[in-house]
Formats: C-alpha cells, structure tokens, sequence
C-alpha cells in the first residue's frame, strides 16, 4: 500500500471513533459549562497554587496561548508529550506538530522549519527561551543542543503558527516557537535522566532544587550528551562524533506576595567536527578561449562576480578532479598548482570526492535577571535583562567569531475600562561581534584575487572584512484587545523597531475571535512581519569557488559579495482558523494561511538571491482523549509555495502525524507515533539530492514505579532500516542515513 | 547620531498615525455598541472556575481528625449555599467527578442549596459536613454554619468573611488574579487544620491577622 494512503485511512478510522464519541457526549449533555470550560477545567486542576495564582482574570490576546478564545495557531508541548513519545530533545517532540518540519541530518543538529520555508537552516521563525532570543544573528540559525533544556526544568514549549511581530517583533515571520521553563519551587528535590540509544549516542540529565528561605527558591543542572557517529548514505563514516557539555542555575523570590525576582544563567560547550564539500569547488573551463562565458579576470560586474554561466545555461566547468579524463594536449592545471588540495574520497554523482573535516567547537553562556509584578491599579509589568557571550569557530570554512550581547525588555499590561486591555512595551539591545575569517589549509595555494589584483594564499572563504560590528536595537510595540460582545474579541497593535541592521520598521497585526456558539470559534488575521537577514547574509564575501585560467595558468578566485544594502524579508500574512471542541474530550483545529513575502532569503550559495514567495496551506489537528486510558493527537498540513513563480520543491507539501497513548495498566504506557513526509529535493550546486517520502513508525512502553522511576523502552523509524532526511546543503556532501534505533530512558525523582 | 534620530522621529510618526487610525477611527465607534456587562461575564465564569479549582485542591491539604469524619459507609459533604450564575456550582460540580474527589478515602458528596431552601441545607449541615461554601447572597453566615456543624471548613468570598465574619478562607480577586485570604485558626487548629505548606505560598495566600502583626 502507498504509504500517503496510511495516514488518511487512519483519520477516517479516527473520525468514526470521536463522532461516536460525540453521539454519547450529546446524549449526556446536561451541564452549563461549554466544552471549552470543561477543558479548561482539566487543564486547571493539574496546576499548582502557584499557577493558579498566575492565572489572569483578564488575559490579553495572544499573550496566554492556551485560552480558546486565543486566535491564532497555537500548539503547547508538555514534558509528558517529549518523554512519552520516546523523544530526546524537546526539537524531537516538533514532529507532533502539524506545520513543522523537522529533519535530522547529522547526530549533532536538527534542522526545523516552519509553513514552507526552505528546509534549509535559515530559520525564519523566532524561537525565545524564558524570554530570550535565542537566533544566532550571524548565520540566522538556531543550534538547538544549546538551546535545549533537561526535561525536569521544562514547563512547556508554545508553538505559534503564523506571524506574530505585533507582540513577538522581527523574525516572528512564519511562527514563534516559545520555550518556558519552571519556577524553582517547582523542582524542588533532585531528578536524573538518562537516554541510551543502542548506537551509543547517550543523553545524562541531573537537577537538583532546593529552598533558601520560605520564599527563595534555587536549583542546579547539569547536562551531558555524546554523539554516537553516523554513517553517511555511501556508507562512509559522517564523522559526526563528538559531545555536549551543559550547566544553569535559577534562583527565584518572592520579594513581596506582588514582586517577584529571577536570576538565571547557562553554560553550554560543543565539540564537533564539520565537513565542507570540496568535490566541485576547483573548476576548469569546458571552454578555454572563454568565449562562451564572462571572463571572470574581469571586474564583478552587476552580478558581483558570479560564477558565470554560458548563454546556453549549460555550467560551462567541470571539476578539475575530471581533467584527466580530457583528451591528450588539453592544457589542464599541473598537480603542484593545488599541492593542498585534498586527495578524492570515493565518488558522489559520479565526480571525485573530496572533503575537508575540521574542528566545529561552541561555546556559549548567558544571564538573565527578571523583576516582575502588579500593582495596586492592575498594571501588570516585568523588566527583564539578559547578557550573553556566544563564541564559536567554523574550522571547515575557517570563520570563527565571538558575539557579546545585552539586552533589556519591559513589558506592561493593565485593563482599561470595562472592555480593553492595553499591553506595550520597549526594549532595547547592543550586540558587538568579534569575527576572524581564516584561509583553510586546501585553499592556501597561490590564486589570483581579481578583487586586488593580486596572487594571494590568504584567501578565506568567507571574509567579513571591515563590515560593521556593532549593533544597537529598539524595539516597542502596543496592543489593545477590546471585548466588543461576548462572541466577538479584537486585537489590534503594531511593533515599531528600528536598529542599525534594518532601519526603522513597523509591523502592524490585526486580529479577531468570535464564538459562533460555545463549541465553535472563528479566528482570522492579518499581520505583517519582518525577518532581518543574517550578517553572513548581509555582509560577508563569500569565496566560494576558483577557476582554472589556461591563458594565464593561474587559479582565479570567484566570490560574491552579500549585498549591504539587503532589504528585510517583509511578509504579509492572512489567517483564518476555526477551533472547534465538539466535547471536552475533543479538540479539532484548522488554520489556512497565505504569506506574500518580498525580498525572501533562502540559505546557500550561488548567492543570497532576494525572492518573491507566495505561499498557501493549512492545517488540521486534533486532540482527542478517548477514555481516561487512551489519547489521541494528530495532524495534517498541506503548503504550496511559488519562488518567483516556480513552484517549490524544497518543501515536502503534505506532512502528517498521529500518536497515540495507551495506559495498559495504571503504570504502563502504550506508545505509537506515525510520522508521514512527503517527498522533495536537497538543493545542490552540482548534486541535487531527492528525498524519498517516508513514513515513520515509533512504538515505546513506558513503565512507571511506584517510588518514582519512569522507565521507558522505544523503538523508532520501525519502518525502514535506512532513509535520508536533510543535510546542510553545500556545506554537507551527503545527507547521514537516518537509521532504525531503539532507546532505554530511565528517570529517577528523589 | 542625526541620522538616527531622523529615522526614529519617522518612525514613530508613522506608528502613531497607524495607531490613532486604527483605535481612533475603526474601534471607536464600535466601541460603543460594545456589551461590557457580556464581556465581563466570562470573567466572573472564569474566576468562578478557579474560585473551584482552589478549593478543590485546598481540601486535598486539610486534616481532619477521625471523629470529624463521617462514620463508616457514609460520604464526606461539601455543602454550597446560595445562588449563583456564573457556573461556579457545576465547575465545582465537573471537578470533584473529575478528580475522584476524597476526604480520608471516602468520595466526598457535592450538595447545593439555593437560597429558599433553608430549611434542607440546616438538615444537611446539622447532620454534618466537611466542607461548607457561603455564596455572597446566601442567609447563612460563618456564625450560623457554625452552630450547625462544628467540624467544617468554610469557605466565601470577600476579605471580611474571613477578616471580619469568622470564615476559614474567602476568595479574592485582587490584581487580576485570585488569591486566597486564610484565617490563622485554620493553620492552627487541630482539625479541620489546613496544611503549613500553604502558609509559604506568600504570592497565593494572605494569613488574617498576619503573623507579622501578631508577633
């Protein structure tokens, strides 16, 4: 059977069970509470007073995610939802939610992305920890290892579809992911995790809380990981061995019942190895007298030097690792020309491997202080600091760099009036980057710079040059949301920002709720978001590639410049969701979206191209909890984009999930977890790499003791052996196999 | 620096203008056909449920001793009095059958009497309850629940239940939130005595007379 046909069979099974499930709720209607405040009645009983006290009377649109009236796309991941599901990172636990795709490629990163924006790293959604962003400004990624937290302190992690810039600000373009994590009265006592997976790759977590005072809290964790090494689809080894070390603290107080203070901070450290392809980045002409193509001796014209194609379209190059298939009498490059240059690897696509390995170290550290209360007229307000030092070198493109940030958020929100509830802000942030960029051995050899005119063997591959390193940001926004009838709620606000990366922005959002009756709400919105281009984007000289010259003998380097002058990715998005609780058992979501975005980057070489993008979805969830023993989750998206006019194909356009939970037993955990992934292409310089649609199956059972172990035994990608998700395009030569493995997590609580 | 503060000055106008547009303009006539009261009924319901949700957890920590339970074979009572709209009854209802509510293992029987049923609700308390709630418009006080049942908690609303009226625990909404004012008896009383944990919960709970005061 096709695997795309597993899934819809599945939701019509699933569709009979919750309509019969909604005869039997209708038949036994005769409460006045809405399903909706049933629901929330459940979710408030597993709080403590603590929480219970947080819980405004009054919320604010958008700010408290899981109320049903909330009208945007919204997703909420539990520790329970990582642990049961046999995931090991909260990344992991992405895959349960419509919308997302998540890919693995090497043991050490993932990659995820959000409604169809190129599965590549750059990420175009915001991800905040407790408040902080953590976007590497430089690559305009996320390393999600660092970010990741040990699952005892994680209270949840709100996932946010569709832009939300008039409250989150830049780079909340297709969604906001936003990890919270515990009060420190929450972790009270001491936790240890461990994950083993039976390749070796090991995971070993310990959190230990303890109380000062009757109001002063504080707890200590401690984070290993080690990377056990893959294997690439060739079957060669992807040397993507290596460990993570990580470490944090949190105390908080209570300075008086309406005043509380945090002080936190995290240490983390990375040592892996990267790889760069070298396989096609020595390139001899095809045409020697240069007839067919620009000289590329000749200045960058408005194309910035690009690597020029003849007029035919034909790449008019081939890898100097082919010139000694060429006939006799063809002037190719002598060896000693490129003496450091690797020597090939095996073959891919036909052409000479040829790779380089380097040393990929990270090290990144961050405070955090935060004073929050209300006052004695109901202005909620929190003023929040962060400082973080973020160092890290890319060995196999020879770019290392050290970031210093500081940043300083207020936010406030007070009812005015019977009906609104204004919600604004400022912040502030100062960023100063430290970048070296270096020659890697193998391009040390004598090549001419037609930039200087000169022969050089310093030539990085990447070069920052004077490009500015300092930079400051303000931000403030305002919202108002207004009750106008009972069914009917509005937002309105917009974010003004202006920094020395993107000039001065406003990004307005406008937002409705209505409850058709108390089981059905309508949603819509419109927003406009921006996403800044990275610095590497923005600013960097990437030398990418160099040619063999046989009039002069001499290797020529080919770069492009980042334009400076890079506009932001400017989106305009309309929503419309209808979220319907049929019983409290049951929730079923649809959003549809359209973006339009201007100036759109993707990720990798030839160069950072702006583009048109339009794109269309949706998806459909649901939550259904059968009985006290069995829940159900699932979803469906669909997303078509067009990248100035052609359709994408860097995107699988249908993804589904479903999992299931089943209590055996009062302490035995039943757990199956479909993934499907529809099919699409790694693009490539010279290798485009198709990806095979996949379906992927997880069973797990997890057993928990009376004197609190939870043991858990999982299997994943049951399915298949083998298959390929992702790579860096580019950087990578070729995507690891992502193979069958089988997981023992065990939990401790003492 | 001049450049700056061109851009910002700009910037700032435009964000204004988009602003007083959109509220000004759009919203403020809407404004007026807007039903505060409506919109403020979904507060009071959401206040309700976690008036219920606090007291559902709240009996979870109270101690009683043997001879404040009911005898063998019979159900724990939570008695609510008076009248009420805004769901707080049947949240309170939906959660003791949710959570299997239990006093000393025994599921605890949820009664509610509207006002006008005096004479039912005095039958019940004097045949002894555990828990008592006194909504703001019912006939009973803490006095009169008192003289019926010796060895229940009692629950309401307001500071001065607990303050000036003799309850145990009142609900409060204060700062957007609701929080709880506990009568010191309740933490020092041998039964029904509420847990000591919960006198830490500083951000949560509001001790009368405060402790600080009394010493």
């Amino acid at each position: 059977m096709k695997k795309s046909l597993i899934i819809p069979l599945l939701y019509i099974c699933i569709a009979h069970a919750c309509l019969f499930q909604q005869a039997n709720a209708d038949s036994n209607k005769s409460s006045s509470l809405s399903p909706f405040e049933k629901a929330e009645l459940k979710r408030l009983l597993n709080l403590d007073f603590r929480d219970l006290a947080s819980i405004p009377i009054r919320g604010v649109l958008g700010y408290e995610q899981e109320h049903w009236r909330n009208p945007a796309s919204v997703q909420v991941i539990r520790p329970e939802d990582i642990s049961l599901n046999g995931h090991v990172l909260m990344v992991d636990s992405f895959r349960n939610v419509a919308g997302m795709y998540v890919t693995r490629g090497v043991e050490y990163d993932d990659f995820v992305t959000m409604r169809n924006f190129s599965g590549s790293a750059t990420e175009k959604f915001l991800t905040m920890v407790d408040g902080r962003e953590v976007l590497q400004r430089m690559g305009g990624t996320i390393n999600w290892t660092t970010e990741d937290v040990p699952l005892a302190i994680l209270d949840r992690v709100e996932i946010i579809r569709g832009p939300g810039a008039s409250i989150w600000g830049t780079n909340a373009v297709s969604g906001v992911v936003n990890v919270v994590t515990k009060h420190a009265a929450s972790t009270q006592g001491n936790s240890v995790r461990t994950v083993i997976e039976d390749d070796g790759t090991f995971l070993g977590e310990y959190v230990h809380g303890g109380l000062i005072s009757d109001d002063s809290f504080y707890r200590v964790w401690v984070r290993g990981q080690e990377y056990s090494e893959g294997e690439l689809m060739s079957g060669l080894p992807a040397r993507d061995d290596g460990y993570a070390r990580k470490a944090g603290f949190r105390f908080d107080k209570a300075l008086t019942p309406d005043l509380a203070f945090t002080f936190a901070g995290g240490f983390a450290t990375r040592r892996v190895d990267h790889v760069l392809d070298l396989t096609s980045r020595l390139l001899y002409p095809t045409d020697p007298n240069y007839t067919a193509f620009p000289n590329p001796f000749l200045p960058a014209d408005g194309n910035g030097g690009l690597l020029p194609i003849a007029s035919n379209g034909e790449f008019p190059f081939i890898p100097v690792s082919l010139t000694p298939l060429l006939p006799a009498g063809v002037p190719v490059p002598p060896l000693t020309s490129y003496s450091t240059w690797p020597t090939a690897n095996g073959t891919i696509g036909g052409i000479p491997r040829i790779d380089n390995y380097e040393k990929m170290p990270q090290d990144g550290s961050h405070l955090r202080a935060k004073l929050s209360g209300i006052t004695d007229n109901d202005l909620e307000w929190s003023l929040a600091a962060y400082a973080e030092l973020y160092d890290t070198t890319l060995g196999h493109i020879g770019h290392s760099w050290a970031r210093e940030e500081f940043d300083l958020d207020f936010k406030a929100n007070k009812p005015v009036g019977d009906s609104h509830h204004l919600a604004f802000g400022f912040a502030f942030r100062h960023m100063s980057f430290d970048v070296n960029d270096v020659a890697t051995d193998p391009w040390t050899f004598p090549t001419f710079d037609p930039s200087t005119g000169t022969l050089r063997t310093d030539i990085p591959i990447l070069d920052y040059g004077d490009s500015p390193t300092q930079f400051d940001r303000f931000t403030g926004f305002v919202q108002d949301s207004i009750d106008l009838t009972d069914k009917l709620v509005l937002s309105v606000g917009a974010k003004f920002e202006d920094s020395d990366l993107s000039g001065s922005t406003v990004q307005p959002g406008a937002r409705f709720s209505y409850s058709f009756d108390d089981r059905n709400i309508f949603w819509g919105a419109y927003s406009r978001a921006y996403r800044q281009p990275s610095l590497v984007e923005r600013y960097t000289k990437v030398s990418y590639a160099r040619i063999w010259d046989p009039l002069s003998s001499l290797w020529v380097n080919t770069a492009f410049e980042s334009a400076s002058d890079l506009d932001d990715e400017r989106m305009d998005a309309y929503e419309l969701g209808w979220r319907a609780r049929p019983s409290e058992d049951l929730l079923i979501e649809l959003s549809l979206y359209h973006y339009d975005t201007k100036d759109a980057i993707f990720s990798g070489p030839p160069q950072y191209e702006p583009n048109d993008v339009k794109t269309t979805g949706g998806e459909i969830t649901f939550d259904y909890r059968a009985s006290q023993a069995w829940r159900l989750q699932g979803g469906y998206s669909f997303s078509r984009g067009e990248k100035d006019g052609e359709r994408q194909t860097d995107f699988p356009e249908s993804m589904a999930n479903l999992s299931s939970q089943v209590s055996l037993r009062d302490n035995l955990i039943f757990s199956q977890s479909f993934y499907y992934t529809d099919d699409r292409v790694i693009p490539s310089a010279y290798n485009e790499i198709s990806v095979e649609d996949y379906l992927r199956l997880d069973l797990g059972l997890t057993w928990r003791t009376s004197n609190n172990w939870e043991i858990g035994l999982f299997g994943r990608d049951l399915l298949d052996p083998e298959h390929i998700e992702n790579m860096y395009n580019d950087l990578d030569v070729e995507p690891a196999k992502i193979k069958r493995t089988f997981l023992l997590s065990v939990t401790k609580k003492f | 620096m001049l450049r700056f503060k061109n851009r910002l000055k700009l910037s700032l106008q435009v964000t204004c203008i988009a602003w007083l547009f959109c509220v000004g303009v759009l919203f403020g006539p809407v404004e007026s056909y807007a039903q505060p009261a409506l919109a403020s009924l979904e507060q009071d319901r959401r206040t309700a449920r976690v008036q219920a949700t606090y007291l559902t957890h709240l009996v979870n920590f109270t101690y009683w001793k043997e001879e404040h339970l009911p005898k063998q074979g019979d159900s724990p009572k939570l008695v609510i009095l008076g009248d009420e709209n805004r769901g707080f009854v049947e949240s309170l209802r939906f959660l003791v059958r949710q959570r299997a509510l239990k006093i000393s293992d025994q599921l605890v029987e949820l009664h509610h009497f509207e006002n006008g049923q005096d004479a039912e609700a005095e039958e019940m308390l004097s045949g002894g309850c555990q828990v008592v709630f006194i909504l703001g418009n019912s006939s009973f006080s803490p006095a009169k629940v008192r003289s019926l049942t010796t060895h229940a908690v009692i629950f309401g609303e307001g500071r001065k239940f607990v303050t000036e009226m003799g309850g145990d625990v009142s609900f409060i909404v204060s700062r957007n939130r609701v929080k709880l004012v506990v009568s010191e008896k309740y933490f020092r009383r041998t039964s029904p005595k509420l847990s000591s944990k919960l006198a830490n919960l500083k951000s949560v709970v509001e001790i009368h007379p405060s402790r600080k005061n009394e010493s």
